[in-house]
């Protein structure tokens, strides 16, 4: 797997266990959504020589489904709801991230969530890489852009 | 240990609360508000030992509930889990009274950290 990739999916695998409880299955490969339909968050980690951005995504009935395991809740949610869940499980994939590669990158800065369409944009010279996951019965796209390539 | 959670995203309200039964504390009771406002009522109603709160809420924030508490004596203990993490704030919290800052994102092990440091106090 992308060592990037690797890196974030171990950080899903926190957000799994830590906050919504259920198990999570990486897809390496598996088949990629990338419709406009497609809803979620993206946030950015900056360090000096470190440019990242790591997504979670899903369509809407998955961004409901998340949410509502996250928050506990049945009901549909409404849409305030659903990105604000969306945001601060990103954002706990980003902390996992930032754990992981805090010896090499102490002064890593993690930024706020930012909702996005579709797939994540790299910039600049990032280099995307991305795969499918389940949450439990619900998939979901993980994804990160990234420079440089190797990690540590 | 009795505790408030105030937070107004319900998403990180349930995250706390999931991170600190995970910790498997003894006779912890957990409790929310969702501002400022309703965690006033609820310390005037009810007596808990340490507050968890995000610095940014609407209606009064984490500073003038800080503030309030301290002034009104309604807690002993007051932390902060916030994307707010600049010095500023952290110097200003901590001289107010806070007794941490959690910087989000958080693990469940700097949380565990914070409240050891409680228990320890």
């Amino acid at each position: 797997m992308d060592p990037w990739l690797q890196i974030v999916s171990e950080s899903a695998h926190d957000l799994a266990v830590t906050a919504l409880e259920c198990e999570i299955v990486v897809e390496e490969g598996g088949e990629y959504a990338t419709t406009r339909e497609t809803l979620g968050c993206a946030i950015a980690l900056e360090a000096t020589g470190l440019h990242l951005q790591i997504g979670l995504t899903s369509d809407w009935i998955g961004c409901q489904a998340l949410a509502q395991t996250l928050i506990g809740e049945a009901a549909e949610l409404p849409t305030n709801d659903v990105l604000d869940a969306l945001g601060e499980m990103t954002n706990i994939v980003a902390g996992g991230v930032k754990k992981r590669v805090a010896l090499k990158y102490p002064a890593i800065r993690v930024g706020l969530p930012s909702v996005i369409k579709g797939s994540l944009k790299p910039v600049g010279n990032q280099t995307l890489a991305r795969a499918r996951v389940r949450f439990g019965a619900i998939s979901a796209n993980l994804m990160v852009a990234y420079e440089p390539v190797q990690p540590c | 240990m009795k505790l408030l959670i105030v937070d107004d995203s319900k998403a990180m309200r349930m995250i706390v609360t999931r991170a600190l039964r995970q910790l498997g504390l003894e006779d912890l009771t957990v409790d929310e508000a969702v501002d400022g406002i309703e965690a006033l009522e609820k310390l005037r109603a009810i007596p808990y030992e340490v507050v968890l709160a995000d610095w940014n809420m609407p209606r009064l924030n984490g500073f003038e509930l800080l503030k309030t508490i301290k002034a009104e004596s309604l807690a002993p203990h007051v932390g902060f889990i916030t994307s707010e993490a600049t010095a500023d704030i952290k110097q200003l919290a901590l001289a107010q009274g806070a007794d941490f800052l959690i910087v989000k994102p958080f693990t469940a092990d700097s949380l565990k950290d914070a409240l050891r440091h409680l228990a320890s106090t």
